[in-house]
């Protein structure tokens, strides 16, 4: 079964399996939030406000009185969407542009290329920012402007794979048999290059996630939701006061980018296999 | 003397793709403006409440009134002139703002760069030299954590400690008033300013850089002339270091330009947290108050900025790599 | 003076891969005598190039020497440490790799590779200085025939044809006067004009120095003209060996005739080609007793348990064949 024979390489990256649970953990917090969270995040002095972690409040109360924990449990929806999504629009652009700059070359492949190179001296955060500074901080808008500041990098590496890929055999054949490029390109050669692809997504959901919190800590973002990056914009008045109200959220994001990035590194191991010895 | 030749027609060569590219920057700034929905008169004015004058004669400025052509034509001779918008928050030019803080954002990124570029090559080698050693795992590790880590978070965090806790390095800000300037106390306290936001900024492309040297390196050792370097009797410094590093830095300095443009944009947020009087800092006040001239004019700048430093990086590469001259 | 510069008794190399132990080389032995030019052939995967790599104790992981002894000038180059080691290579024992290409350092010099020899082993070498350095590189440049050693000293390997390549590094191998160089596969990469040209120069070198010569390779032709005695090896064992006369006029070992006939004609530098049948055996699992049974029209049953050792069958000529117990 070739699934098992990919759970034997994976596992045998201890972190990466680490990478996992982490990441099952998260994903269970944000499914079943309605049913763990003690209180709703929203719901303004349930406790006394700005109270340390105690029995009653396991990770204290901000400004508002409003239960950290709830929070956080209801943070990782926004966080686990705003990744995946972000991180989706922008693989799902670079395979577009990277298989069709790789396959057709030539002066497309001039232009896609000049494109992406455009959006790449751009640094991803400062062009997010000013999107977002131009046409407002909506989650939805947020998602779509992180998404499109990643693609660049997926791109160029599906434009590698196709660069290489295309001169195989395999391709020859297919093209002799008469298959219509756009069957080549999403039936033959691109099933064949999905394993860097899933790396580079795993790793671009981390980093989706941490340009979003840097995004909310900075006020950009939407306000109407839970996010752990407004947590912490919201707790940077009482950095000396309320180590909770800035430890915890953070903590969150760096488990949660963290989780995705040993992940992404097993995957990588478990797909690439190196040759290793006693 | 065909060497010079060649060597000329390739710093050409990258000038001449590096200047429409410039150009590139400027029309998409242009597009992103207009597409903006509304008038875009509220773009170039800000959140400023101008009186119908001032908004009359800001039209006319942009020449916002004519075709969209002649209205981008304008937009590009006023950049390119070095004109990048009036700031309504400030009332003086973008540009003159912007030059008044980029010291400050210069010394930052460039001493995050420097102990970046240090001690994520250092870890980079030390790790390629016994893959899947102990060291190996353990820099794998520290590196995965620090791109993984909120940097900003992590300077609130360091904040907290060093600051709040132990009271041994300043909360942030740029100095310490009442220290003379010309004085190595002067020194010695913008430091001090410096350690903890320099230090969060850096972290993430050292951990990149840890990984793409041990990557790199590991390639290269993997390599024939390796081997040869080794029959010769060399030490293992010399052959880890003269042999081997040299030919795998090279990614390394391919991704100077890159650095750069992500430590700027880094040091929005390392500004903010530390208040940090720079570009970044800058930055962050105009989104707050919606002003948008500053907030393209930065935009355009670190862009630019991003583009020079791939072209010096290019022309570097003459003295790295001998064999780009003879292509 | 000793007649006898290297002498390798039972060394055996194996690499410990993942899946497998692989048997490279089991239990070789071999003597070369000073200022005698001494072929070791074989097909590739017979372990030729790593008994070079296990004489200058380089054989990269997961492969490591188990047993054995290899004795140079008396010491056993497997009990000395590294550093010991390290003063070795280069100066003693120099190495000269197949692909020039792929063997020099892309981004230096040829001068600079050729002066680091020099430089690293300045005590045994005399060097006084930086004039010193660039006389001797520029000698060595025209000992080994380069046209124009002057500007070439200059370039780096892209700029170099490959018959110049291969003089940079036999230059790079010789700098220090070794008093052994081990050749593997030097003319395999090249094409055939400039595989005469090289054969031609490493024969003026023998002639010219005092130094003792390994050669490494599968092409039976330049052995006739280099190698005064041949080893001839087969899935890591050794299985004859004799002077280069005895090993063409009259091979003894069923494999080495094999090989022989194959040659149609010496004076074309064929590479060898082995219409004998089969395939060299999987060496993770090799074949038990002699390794060369299951592919030998002569087996008898107890080749395939054991082997009967160096059986003599001429003057200095020996073979591991139960055919001549």
């Amino acid at each position: 079964m070739k699934i098992r024979a990919f759970w034997n390489r994976y596992s045998k990256n201890k972190m990466a399996v680490l990478g996992l649970i982490l990441l099952t953990i998260i994903f269970a917090m944000a499914l079943l939030a309605p049913l763990i969270a003690p209180y709703s995040p929203w719901r303004i002095r349930v406790g006394p406000t700005l109270t340390p972690p105690c029995p009653g409040y396991p990770m204290g109360t901000d400004d508002l009185g409003r239960d950290i924990l709830s929070q956080l449990i209801w943070g990782t929806r926004i966080s686990l969407v705003v990744g995946f999504f972000s991180a989706g629009i922008s693989t799902l652009i670079g395979i577009f542009i990277g298989s069709m700059s790789g396959y057709y070359s030539g002066k497309l492949d001039k232009i896609l290329m000049g494109l992406a190179e455009l959006f790449l001296v751009i640094p991803n955060f400062v062009l997010a920012l000013t999107l977002v500074a131009l046409y407002g901080s909506s989650f939805y808008i947020i998602i779509l402007v992180i998404g499109m500041a990643g693609w660049p990098s997926t791109a160029r590496l599906v434009r590698g794979e196709f660069l290489s890929h295309r001169e195989r055999a395999y391709v020859e054949g297919a093209q002799s048999v008469g298959l219509k490029d756009r069957e080549i390109i999403f039936g033959e050669i691109l099933p064949n290059t999905m394993p860097p692809i899933i790396v580079n997504a795993s790793i671009g959901v981390a980093r989706a996630i941490l340009i979003e919190a840097g995004l909310s800590f900075l006020g950009a973002g939407d306000p109407n939701v839970v996010s752990w990056g407004y947590m912490l914009y919201n707790a940077f008045r009482f950095i000396h006061q309320s180590w909770w109200m800035i430890t915890l959220p953070g903590l969150a994001l760096f488990a949660t980018a963290l989780s995705l990035n040993l992940i992404g590194d097993g995957l990588n191991d478990a797909l690439n296999p190196r040759l290793k010895h006693i | 003397m065909g060497e010079y030749r060649s060597v000329l027609n390739y710093i050409i060569k990258r000038v001449l793709m590096a200047i429409p590219l410039m150009f590139a920057i400027i029309i998409m700034s242009f597009l992103l403006i207009h597409l903006v929905p509304g008038d875009p008169i509220h773009v170039f004015l800000g959140g400023f409440a101008a009186s119908p004058e001032y908004t009359a004669m800001m039209r006319e400025r942009m020449g916002l009134d004519k075709p969209v052509f002649v209205q981008l034509l304008v937009y590009i001779q006023n950049i390119l002139r070095g004109d990048l918008g009036t700031s309504y928050l400030y009332f003086m030019p973008v540009s003159t703002l912007i030059l008044s803080r980029i010291g400050n954002t210069l010394i930052l990124v460039a001493l995050s760069m420097i102990w970046s570029t240090f001690v994520g090559v250092l870890l980079g080698v030390l790790s390629a030299r016994k893959p899947f050693s102990l060291t190996d795992n353990v820099i794998s590790l520290v590196s995965v954590l620090g791109y993984s880590v909120p940097y900003f978070w992590l300077g609130m965090m360091l904040i907290m400690f060093f600051s709040v806790r132990l009271d041994i390095l300043p909360l942030g800000g740029l100095m310490t008033l009442g220290v003379e300037f010309d004085s190595w106390g002067y020194i010695v306290d913008r430091l001090r300013h410096l350690v903890l936001p320099s230090f969060a900024l850096g972290i993430f492309q050292f951990a990149v850089l840890t990984r793409l040297t041990r990557a790199s390196l590991q390639e290269v050792l993997r390599q024939d002339f390796i081997m040869m370097a080794w029959s010769k009797g060399l030490r293992e410094r010399t052959v880890l270091l003269k042999h081997g590093l040299r030919n795998a830095i090279l990614p390394v300095v391919t991704i100077l330009g890159l650095r750069l443009g992500t430590a700027f944009g880094g040091a929005i947020l390392t500004e903010t947290v530390f208040s940090y009087p720079g570009v970044g800092r800058l930055m962050y006040d105009a989104l707050v108050q919606r002003d948008f001239p500053i907030i393209m004019g930065i935009l355009i700048m670190i862009s630019f900025t991003v583009i020079m430093a791939n072209l010096v990086v290019d022309i570097l590469y003459i003295f790295i790599d001998p064999r780009v001259k003879h292509k | 003076m000793e007649k006898e510069l290297l002498k390798v008794s039972d060394l055996t190399t194996h690499f410990f891969m993942t899946d497998g132990i692989v048997h490279a080389v089991d239990g070789i032995d071999l003597s070369i005598d000073k200022n005698k030019s001494v072929g070791l052939v074989g097909e590739s995967g017979s372990g030729k190039s790593v008994t070079a790599l296990s004489i200058l104790r380089l054989v990269p992981l997961p492969g490591k020497t188990i047993s054995g002894s290899i004795l140079f000038k008396g010491k056993d180059l497997l009990k000395i440490n590294e550093d010991e080691m390290r003063k070795i290579r280069g100066s003693n024992i120099a190495m000269v790799f197949q692909d020039p290409f792929t063997f020099l350092n892309p981004i230096m010099k040829v001068k600079n590779q050729i002066a680091e020899m020099l430089i690293t082993h300045k005590t045994r070498m005399n060097i006084t200085g930086k004039k010193d350095v660039e006389e001797h590189v520029m000698s060595l440049l025209n000992q080994m025939r380069i046209p124009s050693a002057e500007a070439v000293k200059e370039y780096y390997p892209h700029q170099l044809s490959g018959g110049m390549r291969q003089r940079v590094v036999l230059a790079i191998a010789l700098a220090c006067n070794p008093d052994m160089i081990i050749l593997d596969e030097p003319t395999t990469a090249l094409d055939v004009t400039t595989q005469i040209q090289i054969l031609e120069l490493l024969k003026q070198l023998k002639r010219e120095k005092n130094v003792t010569i390994m050669l490494i390779t599968h092409n039976l032709g330049i052995v006739a003209e280099l190698c005064d005695k041949v080893y001839i090896m087969y899935a890591g064992q050794i299985q004859e060996s004799g002077n280069v006369y005895d090993i063409f006029d009259d091979p003894k070992h069923p494999y080495t005739s094999g090989l022989i006939d194959n040659v149609l004609s010496i004076d074309e530098y064929r590479p060898v080609m082995s219409y004998i049948e089969g395939n060299i055996p999987n060496m993770m699992n090799p074949p038990s007793g002699c390794r060369f049974h299951p592919r030998c029209s002569y087996t008898k049953e107890i080749c395939k348990e054991k082997r009967p050792g160096d059986l003599q069958v001429g003057d200095d000529h020996f073979t591991n064949c139960w055919l001549y117990s």
